[in-house]
């Protein structure tokens, strides 16, 4: 074997050693089937995903991009692949817990799982549109499958079919938003996109803004922010809560690790350390604050009037993006250190939310508010995290979700002209207060009429208390994470 | 003569394609996209790749299409009856009409492809180009099929619970 | 590419099309022939001398019967159905080699429609659209047994294109094109100073696989499921007369034809005489032509050869059930064929063949 190809291998262990765990679990469930119902299948993720995370701590540094220039190797890829396998691990222990999956389809959920993640790892670090692609259909066709597991109701079919049609239409738009920019450019990879874009700056055609807005709808689909976010509510209320939560947090933040590469890469250029400005002729900033506030304001406003909890916290989700692409707009590294938190910080309080509300479904067997009605008396440890949570996606200080919005806040004030989307944030964030307030409402303020016995495992208290901490201890002593954060934006390619 | 050659065949094409959306049965619309997946194997043969068109009619036309028409003979479905809202079909169509042309004139105003050399690769070079810059996808997508495989096989597992709520 | 070419280039075609239609009388003559041989009886021996005006026969009865169209099915579809059959058999002749070349003044052409460098890709592309003449002539009948064996053939034909395209590759890898013609000039030579340099001497298990997959291919016995005599009355063909019926027959024998010479060009030496080469020949002869002629009926009768064993296959062999069909396929010939393609792969890398 040449040395590159030494290298290479070396810099992909950890999704090879997700693979090779992958693979584990494979022949495990073929050949040893009694070990299904046990705790195997969550032990071997679990393991595969700390191994996977000491894998990429070990990553050398030095080389930029490996595999003949598809993906990259810098701190931001780290820090992302580290944000997905630790996710993707809480959600395996999520779903080990929730009663809706059915013990016999554990390990085809376990299996699934793990490849998602591998998806989503190829997506955020990938700087050639082919590896984005492959990542990008590898984690949604895979999703669409995760969408309808275990769950053969009308609704569960309903959210996998609405997902795979809208991913089937995003995916071939997608990849006609690439073949006309391999047409105009004559590249795939990133940083020759953008040589040519710069290159060739005056006299540009339509051709290529249609192609680029193409791209971005693609990759709006996984994140699902304006104008393909019609799937979300739908598809998180028709499928399992262990699912809803995976994919809340796990393809979002995919998708804006990918949308920040490749904009980056090939619709900027840096002009300085974390300093990035726009090709001339392609206002980035102008667009992605559009499309923030846009997001943010149809999240919010369609919230309102849900009765549904699980739809609530998918409306909510789509207002979060909206957020996030807030610190987009700057295009420097405060901006993105300020994602790379909120992203930390929205993992913690939404993998919360979602167990909760998953708890509460598969004891009361409803996700309608009513069922969360005297919650908070006849549970304190859910209602106690169940307020952390919320007001934490609120913005409440002295959680972390304040912590965050007001970094992102902070990095749009600095970029000139942008002052009316910061008030129309915090606009919005009072918005938001309404509708979480609305299931705090309902947990303490309204009586049940008759007391269910609330039988929460200690896995299930455990497991938020453990999350719950976080989520406060991060909007107190927030520093060592912006650091990492800020790091890892500097070594961005 | 190629210019005429191009001309037709891609008339055919988009005739082919929409007559797969406006057919009432799903039978006819399953031929009229085989009918376009050749059309489509004609305009590769016009960019001297008859490699491409070749495994286009062996995967699309020889595989997938036939899994399409399986499907729909097994599951006969009644044509959608008659088409419900004339005015939103021909506000739709004239919308799809102007951004067509829109896509028209933005692809041809001042293009200067970057790709404008390229030759049509023989089929010696996609192999070698398969097996060394190409490995690693290709390998990865082995991976997402054998899971895909996976999640197929669980998605059709009937379950102990009634299928309907 | 001048006047003159073209007019050769559609002359030829129209013979090659008109020879290989002419074998599908040849062999519903040969088929009772031999199937009464095999099953001890005499066969068809009242028309003509020894029976051999059969054909004749039967192609006049064919085009003169009534061709029913039944009152509830697909219209377009239904008559479509024959026609979908038929068009693949003939365009996969396209690539098919019958002989070098002959000459016309000092021009040469050679004994073949097209010399596509992805010949023998293309014709099994060609040859997987024959499934949409089964499938459309079964549904369109509005007829619940054409229905079952329209999808047993479809989903047969489907599942025997891989080992098909398995078996093959080995040899593929061994000559390093998939041009039919090149593949057999590959093939002159002797190995070891004995036996001629044919490719199944070569590549013994590609050839099995391929053999066995070409018999699924076509629907022909022992896996002819699909038109079952006992079990489906007569399966995807059942609503269809004379000479829509004929479609589907001549269709089914043009496919054996060409699987027959697909064999006989990969791995028998096409049109070349064992232990003849082309000069020795030549220096016999003295003229191209007549040398083009004696290597157009080298070919025919290699491929004559091929069908008779596929009528002897059939009328010896019993039928296989489904599932067994399925599992010969999957769990069967796909891994004798990837394990064809290890061996080959292991034998080119230590004795370089090219």
């Amino acid at each position: 074997m040449t040395p590159e190809m030494m290298t290479n291998l070396k810099l992909f262990a950890p999704e090879i050693a997700l693979t090779f765990f992958l693979c584990t679990l494979f022949v495990y469930d073929a050949v040893l089937p009694s070990l299904r119902k046990t705790l195997f299948p969550l032990i071997v993720i679990v393991f595969g995903m700390g191994l996977a995370i000491w894998a990429t701590a070990d990553v050398a540094t030095g080389v930029q991009t490996y595999f003949s220039g598809m993906i990259a190797n810098d701190g931001f890829g780290n820090f992302f692949r580290i944000f997905f396998f630790a996710t993707a691990a809480i959600c395996a222990i999520v779903a080990y817990g929730s009663k809706e999956l059915e013990t016999s389809g554990r390990t085809e959920f376990g299996l699934l799982l793990l490849c998602i993640t591998f998806g989503l790892s190829l997506m955020a670090n990938a700087t050639h549109l082919l590896t984005l692609y492959i990542g990008i259909e590898t984690a949604s066709i895979l999703s669409f499958a995760m969408a309808g597991f275990a769950r053969h109701t009308l609704r569960g079919n309903e959210a996998s079919i609405k997902y795979l049609i809208f991913g089937a239409l995003s995916s071939g738009l997608m990849i006609y938003g690439f073949s006309l920019i391999y047409g105009y450019t004559g590249s795939l990879q990133y940083a020759e996109i953008g040589k040519y874009l710069t290159a060739h700056a005056d006299g540009r055609p339509l051709i290529v803004l249609f192609a680029l807005f193409l791209i971005y709808g693609g990759i709006a689909y996984k994140i699902s922010a304006f104008p393909m976010h019609f799937w979300t509510p739908d598809v998180y209320e028709g499928t399992t809560s262990p699912v809803a939560t995976f994919f809340s947090v796990g393809p979002k933040a995919a998708g804006v690790a990918a949308l920040i590469r490749f904009f980056l890469t090939a619709c900027a250029t840096k002009t300085g350390e974390g300093v990035w400005t726009s090709i001339p002729g392609l206002s980035l900033p102008n667009a992605v604050a559009m499309i923030a506030a846009v997001t943010m304001l149809i999240g919010n406003l369609s919230a309102i009037g849900q009765t549904n909890v699980k739809r609530i916290l998918a409306y909510s989700s789509i207002a979060h993006v909206g957020y996030i692409l807030m610190g987009l707009v700057g295009m420097e590294k405060t901006g993105l250190t300020a994602i790379l938190f909120y992203l930390v910080a929205y993992c913690l309080m939404n993998i919360g939310a979602f167990w909760v509300v998953g708890i509460v479904s598969d004891i009361k067997k409803s996700e309608d508010l009513s069922a969360f009605r005297g919650m908070g008396w006849s549970s304190p440890t859910l209602g106690v995290c169940m307020a952390v949570f919320l007001f934490s996606l609120t913005g409440i200080p002295m959680f972390s979700g304040f912590i965050g919005k007001f970094l992102l806040f902070g990095a749009l004030l600095k970029a000139p002209g942008f002052l009316w989307l910061a008030i129309f944030g915090v606009l919005n964030s009072v918005v938001s207060l309404y509708y979480y307030s609305k299931i705090l409402k309902a947990m303490y303020f309204e009586r049940d009429e008759q007391v269910v016995a609330l039988d929460l495992l200690p896995l299930h208290r455990a497991g938020l208390v453990l999350l719950a901490i976080p989520t406060v201890v991060l909007g107190l002593f927030f520093g060592p994470v912006i650091e990492f954060a800020e790091k890892a934006v500097l070594s961005f390619l | 003569m190629t210019d005429g050659i191009f001309i037709a065949i891609g008339i055919f094409t988009l005739l082919c394609g929409s007559s797969v959306i406006l057919c009432k049965s799903p039978v006819y619309s399953a031929f009229s996209l085989i009918l376009s997946f050749f059309g489509l194997a004609g305009l590769y043969i016009l960019l001297e790749s008859p490699f491409i068109a070749v495994i286009q009619v062996l995967v699309y036309t020889g595989a997938i299409v036939v899994l399409f028409v399986y499907v729909v003979m097994l599951m006969n479905p009644n044509s959608s009856g008659a088409y419900r809202n004339w005015i939103f079909m021909i506000v739709s169509a004239f919308l799809a009409w102007a951004v067509s042309l829109y896509l028209l004139k933005a692809l041809t105003l001042g293009v200067a492809p970057a790709v404008g050399g390229a030759h049509a690769l023989s089929l010696k070079e996609v192999a070698t180009l398969l097996f060394t810059k190409y490995l690693w996808p290709f390998e990865i997508l082995s991976i997402f099929l054998v899971v895909m495989i996976v999640a197929v096989f669980a998605l059709a597992k009937q379950s102990k619970e009634t299928p309907n709520e | 590419m001048d006047q003159f070419d073209f007019i050769v280039l559609a002359v030829k075609t129209l013979v090659i099309l008109v020879l290989i239609i002419q074998v599908v009388p040849v062999m519903i003559y040969l088929e009772r022939k031999i199937a009464a041989l095999i099953q001890d009886r005499p066969g068809p021996n009242r028309v003509g001398p020894l029976g051999l005006l059969q054909p004749v026969a039967d192609a006049l009865k064919l085009l003169m019967k009534e061709d029913p169209v039944p009152s509830n099915v697909n219209k377009f579809l239904f008559q479509i159905a024959p026609f979908l059959a038929v068009m693949p058999a003939c365009l996969s002749l396209a690539a098919l080699p019958l002989g070098d070349f002959f000459e016309i003044g000092d021009r040469k052409y050679l004994l073949q429609i097209a010399d596509l460098n992805v010949g023998l890709l293309y014709i099994f592309a060609i040859g997987s659209l024959g499934i949409y003449g089964t499938l459309f002539g079964g549904w369109a009948s509005n007829n619940k047994f054409s229905l079952i064996g329209a999808m047993r053939s479809a989903s047969q034909i489907v599942s025997y294109e891989i080992p098909l395209a398995l078996g093959v590759t080995g040899a593929v890898m061994m000559y390093g094109t998939l041009s039919l013609r090149e593949m057999v000039f590959k093939q002159s030579g002797l190995l070891l100073g004995v036996l001629p340099n044919w490719g199944v001497f070569y590549q013994p298990l590609g050839f099995l696989v391929f053999f066995v997959a070409a018999f699924a291919e076509t629907n022909r016995l022992p896996f002819d499921l699909p038109e079952t005599e006992a079990e489906l009355v007569a399966g995807f063909h059942t609503e269809y007369g004379s000479m829509s019926f004929a479609s589907f027959f001549m269709a089914e024998y043009m496919a054996m034809t060409t699987m027959s010479a697909v064999m006989t060009t990969v791995y028998f030496g096409g049109w070349q005489i064992p232990y003849l080469s082309d000069e020795a020949l030549f220096s016999m002869i003295g003229s191209r032509n007549i040398l083009a002629l004696i290597q157009v009926a080298v070919f025919f009768t290699k491929v004559m050869v091929f069908m008779c064993i596929y009528v002897w296959v059939r009328w010896t062999l019993p039928r296989f059930r489904f599932d067994q069909l399925m599992k010969l396929s999957w769990g069967n010939l796909i891994p004798i064929g990837l394990i064809n393609i290890v061996l080959t792969a292991i034998g080119l890398y230590f004795w370089d063949k090219r």
